[in-house]
């Protein structure tokens, strides 16, 4: 029984070990080890390769051209988002009829799964058929080829990514307003502040903290930006929209070469990593001089 | 007590159920035939299956569906095979995936299991694209291959013949196009395998091509360049193909609009004549023909057949194979091609009277089979195929000239085939 007692605890542990473990631990283990290896499905058995692999990577003018593509599109998203997002959030803020069902309203983008997402407006965006270029032809102006340019292509994947996480920024500025308490706002009405200044003084420091937090999903999101360029272009016109994580999946799973694969994964990784570490070490830091 | 009763019962019903996840893929009995494919197909699958698990009682054949989309079915196939999976005993493979599959070690050589008559009755193309090494490792189901379809009514309107040739075509589509409000030539040009094929097609109908017989790469040539030169003239200079041509034209979206009444022809697989016929907007509208040429060239149709193979893993081979001998044979494929318009693969169906009848398009088939163009049969075929996606599509959207992407694309092809050499 006393055994039982000490040993309690882990076996409580336990199952919440072996998930981390068996869903989180071993499988990133076994990525770096693939990583070093020359893991070609099409070769019979895997031999061990060195840096090989992350120098073929490192080296090749079509990872540096995704992860540049990957780092813009985060950063022209993120931007478009955070201000979006920032504009919705106190449009909704007043408790009124209209606000309660816009709040469930605007949500609905973000909880249509992505690739649903993704097909819906790959029908709006389709030259021939879609709705963008029937409204642009009512109004007198040529046609658009939204997917066909590589500028235009990386706008458009861009575009629907605002659309759908907009909301979700927009939610949890919302939730960060209701936090701030009135008080701070009579006080500076008694001391004859108008709106703007409420908002710049007030609102805005209070509100970006939290504002920081929805942009870190955010930004971990965006850097493993898939599905979305997956059904849109593929990664064309020409392997223009090629993000790091549709590079990835044609290695794994196209060519079945998952030893440069893994490695793309561990720089996304590393890249996602690197970036949470440093925004998490910023804001605290900032949070510091505030108080 | 309550609190450590509930926590051992949780570990006991854990356990057994791992042990019941661990043990039970052993008990059953069944052959696993894996494919994707639309529910029509799905469904008659099925009903041949019955057919078959009738005439062998011994037998029991469970069908485990994949998604439609071909390269959905090619990652499953990666994920589970790579695994050394026992669960899958037959599986429908497309003609590109063999090399790979079998140099992998994934497929069971079919050498003993098919005499030579057999073999022989099935058509040529099986001897390039099933074997690798010196063995076969697939039987084909069903042919599929380019063809290119056209509308009947609106060609006999304008009183003009079914294209041969590439000008041709250019000439019936600026006569026809713009007084009926169609696009002249749909085909597929957006990044990925189908645009492949197209420039397979296009550069073989110039005498170009990709790899020859012993395996040179011969990309960068000058029946090539004039080739793709074209495929960028159609969307850019006669303006016939669709500007999204390079962006959003697919199998299906090319369809789609040709069905719709705004295509005058359309390059395609075999499996669209069925559909025409079936829309009541296309019947008796539709005539289909050999893919046009160029002027000292000869029409070139690609191939793209599903096979039936054996996973190296399984542990009923035997049953395995009496499931593909009953599925590839001619009744069966009679059938088939009766029910889902799948072109067949043994050379004496396409004598069939009946079938001809059913689908007209048989005797255009057999003869694209004669010469039929294949994808290169390499186990690297996805490296290969990756590039080439890549850099034509470049050239359809005009961000590079098609001399520049074919020397590209040369000099990469080497260094693959250079890459491989080495492994």
């Amino acid at each position: 029984m006393n055994l039982l007692r000490t040993k309690q605890p882990y076996i409580f542990l336990l199952p919440g070990i072996m998930l981390v473990l068996s869903f989180n631990f071993i499988p990133f283990i076994d990525t770096l080890v693939i990583s070093f290896k020359n893991a070609k499905l099409i070769l019979p058995e895997e031999r061990f390769a060195g840096f090989n692999n992350y120098q073929a990577i490192l080296t090749h003018s079509r990872f540096w051209y995704s992860l540049f593509i990957t780092l813009s599109f985060t950063v022209v998203s993120i931007s478009l988002e955070a201000i979006l997002g920032l504009c919705l959030g106190l449009m909704m803020t007043q408790p009124s009829p209209i606000n309660n069902l816009l709040r469930i309203m605007i949500l609905v983008p973000w909880t249509i799964p992505t690739v649903v997402t993704a097909k819906m407006w790959q029908w709006m965006f389709d030259y021939n058929l879609g709705i963008l270029n029937y409204l642009l032809e009512v109004i007198g102006i040529h046609r658009i080829n939204w997917l066909g340019k590589p500028f235009l292509a990386f706008f458009s994947i861009a575009i629907v990514d605002v659309w759908k996480t907009a909301p979700f920024v927009a939610i949890i500025v919302l939730a960060g307003l209701s936090a701030i308490p009135q008080e701070v706002y009579r006080a500076s009405v008694i001391d004859g502040t108008n709106s703007w200044q409420r908002f710049r003084f007030i609102t805005l420091p209070l509100i970006l903290p939290i504002l920081g937090v929805a942009v870190l999903f955010r930004t971990i999101d965006a850097l493993r930006i898939f599905d979305l360029v997956y059904v849109l272009t593929g990664g064309g016109p020409g392997g223009s929209t090629e993000t790091l994580s549709v590079y990835a999946y044609k290695l794994f799973f196209y060519k079945g070469d998952f030893g440069q694969g893994a490695v793309i994964s561990i720089i996304t990784l590393l890249l996602v990593a690197g970036f949470g570490y440093f925004y998490t070490r910023m804001s605290f830091r900032s949070m510091y001089n505030l108080s | 007590m309550t609190k450590h009763t509930l926590l051992v019962s949780t570990y006991i019903m854990l356990a057994v159920w791992i042990a019941y996840a661990f043990f039970r893929t052993d008990k059953t009995d069944e052959v696993v035939f894996s494919m994707g494919g639309g529910t029509k197909e799905i469904r008659f699958v099925k009903s041949l299956i019955e057919e078959f698990e009738a005439r062998n009682p011994a037998i029991k054949v469970k069908l485990n569906v994949l998604p439609a989309p071909t390269d959905q079915q090619h990652h499953y196939y990666l994920t589970t095979l790579g695994a050394k999976t026992r669960e899958i005993d037959v599986m429908r493979i497309d003609t590109i995936w063999i090399a790979e599959f079998a140099s992998a070690g994934w497929l069971e050589s079919l050498e003993g299991c098919i005499n030579p008559e057999d073999r022989a009755s099935f058509i040529p193309v099986t001897e390039k694209t099933d074997v690798f090494r010196g063995h076969l490792y697939a039987i084909p189901w069903y042919a599929s291959i380019g063809l290119l379809y056209y509308r009947k009514d609106l060609l006999e309107k304008y009183k003009l013949d079914t294209p041969h040739t590439w000008d041709e075509l250019v000439k019936a589509c600026l006569t026809i196009s713009s007084d009926e409000h169609v696009y002249g030539y749909l085909w597929q040009g957006k990044q990925y395998e189908g645009l492949v094929c197209n420039f397979i097609e296009f550069i073989g109908s110039n005498n170009g091509g990709i790899i020859d017989d012993t395996g040179r790469i011969i990309v960068n040539s000058e029946q090539n360049k004039i080739a793709l030169d074209f495929m960028h003239d159609l969307i850019w200079e006669y303006r016939i193909s669709p500007q999204n041509t390079h962006s959003e034209l697919m199998e299906e979206s090319s369809r789609h609009l040709f069905q719709q009444g705004k295509g005058l022809f359309l390059r395609n697989w075999t499996y669209v004549w069925e559909l025409c016929q079936e829309d009541p907007l296309m019947k008796g509208k539709v005539g289909v023909s050999l893919l046009p040429k160029f002027s000292d060239g000869n029409p070139a149709s690609v191939y793209g057949g599903w096979h039936l193979a054996i996973n190296a893993h399984s542990k009923k081979k035997e049953q395995a194979w009496k499931l593909i001998e009953f599925l590839t044979s001619p009744e069966a494929q009679r059938e088939l091609a009766m029910n889902l318009s799948w072109a067949p693969t043994r050379h004496a169906l396409y004598n069939d009277p009946e079938l001809i009848q059913k689908l007209p398009f048989l005797p255009i088939v057999e003869l694209a089979l004669k010469d039929v163009q294949i994808r290169p049969n390499l186990p690297y075929y996805q490296w290969v195929s990756d590039i080439l996606q890549k850099h034509i599509n470049r050239v359809l959207s005009n961000q590079t000239g098609s001399q520049e992407a074919l020397q590209t694309i040369q000099t990469k092809l080497e260094g693959i085939k250079y890459e491989f050499a080495k492994d």
